[in-house]
């Protein structure tokens, strides 16, 4: 039984006894051959679609994937609603459902991905079979009649050949394509050896901006995370890392139970990112999915460094903070993915032997930190904006984007003045020509991350029966809009400041002294830029 | 106010300044093209001033002062992975006799001198008396590459503070009797 995934399902449970029949070891039946290279005939191609029958031999991998953004990616109710939205608003045909359910498309089982709710599981979300039988990925940006399907309104006097969402050709072969340039032969299926889908090449990063680099008819970036990837000094060869690298937790381990399947190493496939499931998918238990969300929570812990200063004459009447975010572990802007709905934000406050004398960032539960009326507020996002600079929140209607996320880092070198462009500083308060009313005993900042914002979601759900939910549901999948707090809060106080090989620091600014406490290795004294305003007027904060 | 701790402190903070550019990598020509068809990812490149380690068992270096032999007895998981790792190490005298202070991590001593980046979490340095020798537990190698991990021993004497129980947070003012670095790829 399986436990903690998936549960196969009449169909799966068939693939599966019929798995456990051949075994992953087993001869191939008589009369039938499994050479190298052709497709195995112990599972069919329908076989090797579905991913619970990939649990047979791969567990560990089945079950990090099932709980994971990419098998829950058509299942995802924000993804429903707004494809249907698309749809009913500009036709954007397969746009959507390219990356959500790419499978379908492929084989034809969809045109707009508003019928996956008739479709069997396995065509629904980026499975093993699409990624592990792709071949190799088509120019960026270009568009390939027939491979993708893409019927993106033509209407809308659009070049096709502007549109760039899933350029992989899907081989379809059969043979399932991994890191291993030694697989063991086995009789499941063919093996083959893909430099696409081994991390440690740097075009490994292609598979996935294959999906995770969008721009719409308009030209316009809707998910720009490779592209950003290529700015980073993660994009190189000397000491770069790719998407998998980051994304994969390689251990030491067996990539499947094969008979002579040797310990190396293998990669987990629960792909942490931004986006957690905001409802259990589709037979993951509860288990697997906390699981997931601690992987996302311990992911994120690690791509910021932080710093929290205090300047001013200690015990004196007024002083000011700030606050550097360093961007020193992910590979593209902070945060980056859907850019346009996430909000991440800094939460600061400050006191006085326990009396509060300042605070910034305070998001009540359940709502927008847009909606917060809060001039100091550092909120970290992308607008998406239309042909007239105004902001929209529905892609299809967008023209350009502004955005004011960390930069990714794009030098080692702190002789390099781009070493510390992702060095980025936010004063409070925000106004130079107002302090705090006394100098603080203690001090803390800490930065939130809401995946999707609430006011985006009630607009997409304000009809939940036209999405087929009830209003409860609604409720309950709203509930889950909870933000991540990114790493450890900081606390500061004189003592805090004063530990060195704690993280504390001091140096003298324009005369005057400043205290801080910082992680992750920052140097708050360095060269630092101040944190930028949206360019457009629209996108405020 | 202390004026004299800031004083040092202050002059800490000038040498930590002048010293920031310690893990100078050659700048990164960081606009290439993607992947280019064969390009792998090189932990530390071939170009890299950085002297690698190749991990085993009793891995041992001599202290930049002479003074101490830093033996990493073993790590778990062996070699190092991406995670939280554990080290065990001996640190020894000259002549062989155990070295009795304190063993330390500095803020920045595990970094990543391709990346520009520390750890986000401080490892724990704790004294085992039934191996002789110091655990150093919750080594966040997040992060696959190329990592740096430096080591400070202080002796019980009052150049370093005594006690072998500290976290890496104990030496803000004092000069490490010996230190030793070791470079592994992730």
């Amino acid at each position: 039984m399986l436990s903690g995934v998936r549960q196969p399902g009449l169909a799966g449970a068939v693939y599966i006894a019929g798995l456990v029949l051949a075994s992953c070891n087993a001869a191939p039946p008589a009369g039938q051959s499994c050479t190298s290279g052709a497709v195995c005939p112990a599972l069919t191609k329908e076989q090797l679609m579905d991913p619970v029958v990939c649990s047979g031999c791969h567990q560990s991998y089945y079950d990090d994937w099932s709980a994971s953004m990419h098998a829950y990616a058509a299942d995802d109710p924000l993804f429903i609603a707004m494809n249907q939205r698309g749809q009913d608003q500009a036709q954007v045909g397969t746009f959507c459902v390219n990356c959500h359910a790419p499978m379908a498309v492929r084989l034809g089982l969809t045109t707009d991905g508003t019928n996956l709710a008739s479709l069997p599981q396995s065509m629904k979300g980026v499975t093993c079979y699409y990624c592990h039988t792709t071949d190799a990925v088509l120019d960026s940006h270009t568009f390939v009649s027939g491979e993708g399907g893409f019927d993106f309104d033509a209407g809308l006097g659009v070049d096709a050949s502007a549109i760039y969402d899933d350029s992989l050709r899907f081989a379809n072969d059969g043979v399932m394509r991994g890191s291993y340039s030694n697989p063991v032969p086995n009789v499941a299926h063919a093996s083959a050896y893909s430099t696409l889908h081994d991390g440690t090449h740097l075009e490994s990063a292609q598979l996935c901006g294959a999906c995770h680099d969008v721009v719409n008819a308009h030209g316009a970036e809707i998910e720009a995370t490779y592209h950003e990837w290529t700015q980073t000094l993660y994009d190189n060869t000397s000491g770069g890392n790719t998407c998998g690298q980051c994304h994969m937790h390689k251990s030491t381990g067996i990539a499947a139970t094969v008979q002579g399947a040797p310990a190396r190493a293998i990669h987990e496939h629960k792909f942490p990112g931004v986006d957690t499931p905001l409802a259990p998918a589709p037979g993951v238990t509860a288990a697997a999915a906390g699981a997931q969300q601690q992987a996302v929570q311990t992911f994120l812990s690690t791509e910021l460094a932080m710093s929290l200063c205090v300047r001013g004459i200690p015990g004196g009447s007024s002083a000011s903070l700030f606050v550097v975010l360093d961007n020193v572990a992910s590979g593209h802007r902070w945060p980056s993915g859907a850019a346009q709905d996430r909000r991440a934000w800094v939460e600061i406050h400050a006191s006085v032997a326990g009396a509060s004398i300042y605070e910034s960032g305070v998001v009540p539960a359940g709502t927008d930190p847009t909606d917060l009326s809060d001039p100091d507020l550092w909120l970290l996002r992308e607008c998406m904006l239309d042909s007239q600079g105004g902001v929209v929140h529905t892609f299809w209607d967008a023209y350009s984007s502004d955005s004011n996320e960390l930069p990714g880092p794009v030098t080692s070198n702190p002789l390099d003045p781009g070493f510390y462009q992702t060095h980025v500083m936010q004063t409070y308060p925000r106004a130079s020509s107002t302090m705090l009313t006394a100098y603080p005993d203690t001090a803390t900042a800490e930065v939130h991350l809401l995946a999707f914002p609430p006011d985006l979601f009630d607009d997409l759900f304000a009809t939940p029966a036209e999405i087929g939910l009830t209003a409860d549901a609604v409720q309950a999948l709203r509930s889950n809009l909870t933000p991540v707090t990114i790493g450890s809060p900081i606390t500061w106080t004189q003592d805090a400041a004063n530990d060195a090989g704690g993280g504390g620091s001091f140096y003298f600014d324009q005369g005057i002294p400043v205290f801080c406490v910082s992680t992750g290795g920052l140097n708050p004294q360095a060269n630092k830029v101040p944190a930028q305003p949206h360019s457009s007027p629209a996108c405020k904060p | 106010m202390n004026y004299r701790w800031i004083a040092t402190v202050f002059g800490a903070a000038v040498a930590t300044a002048a010293c920031s550019s310690n893990d100078a990598a050659t700048a990164t020509d960081a606009d290439v093209d993607a992947g280019s068809v064969g390009d792998t990812v090189e932990c530390a490149g071939d170009a890299s001033p950085y002297p690698v380690d190749v991990y085993e068992a009793n891995l041992h270096k001599v202290g930049t002062n002479g003074v101490l032999t830093f033996n990493l007895v073993s790590s778990s998981p062996a070699p190092p992975e991406q995670g939280e790792d554990t080290f065990v190490v001996q640190v020894t005298h000259a002549d062989g006799s155990p070295f009795t202070g304190t063993l330390v991590i500095p803020y920045e001593g595990m970094w990543m001198p391709l990346h520009g980046h520390g750890a986000p979490s401080a490892p724990l340095i704790a004294f085992d008396p039934a191996q002789n020798a110091f655990v150093l537990s919750d080594m966040d190698f997040f992060m696959l590459g190329l990592w740096r991990v430096q080591l400070q021993a202080f002796e019980a004497d009052g150049s370093g503070e005594a006690g072998n129980d500290a976290e890496t947070d104990a030496t803000t003012n004092a000069t490490p009797t010996d230190s030793a670095t070791f470079y592994f790829c992730l």
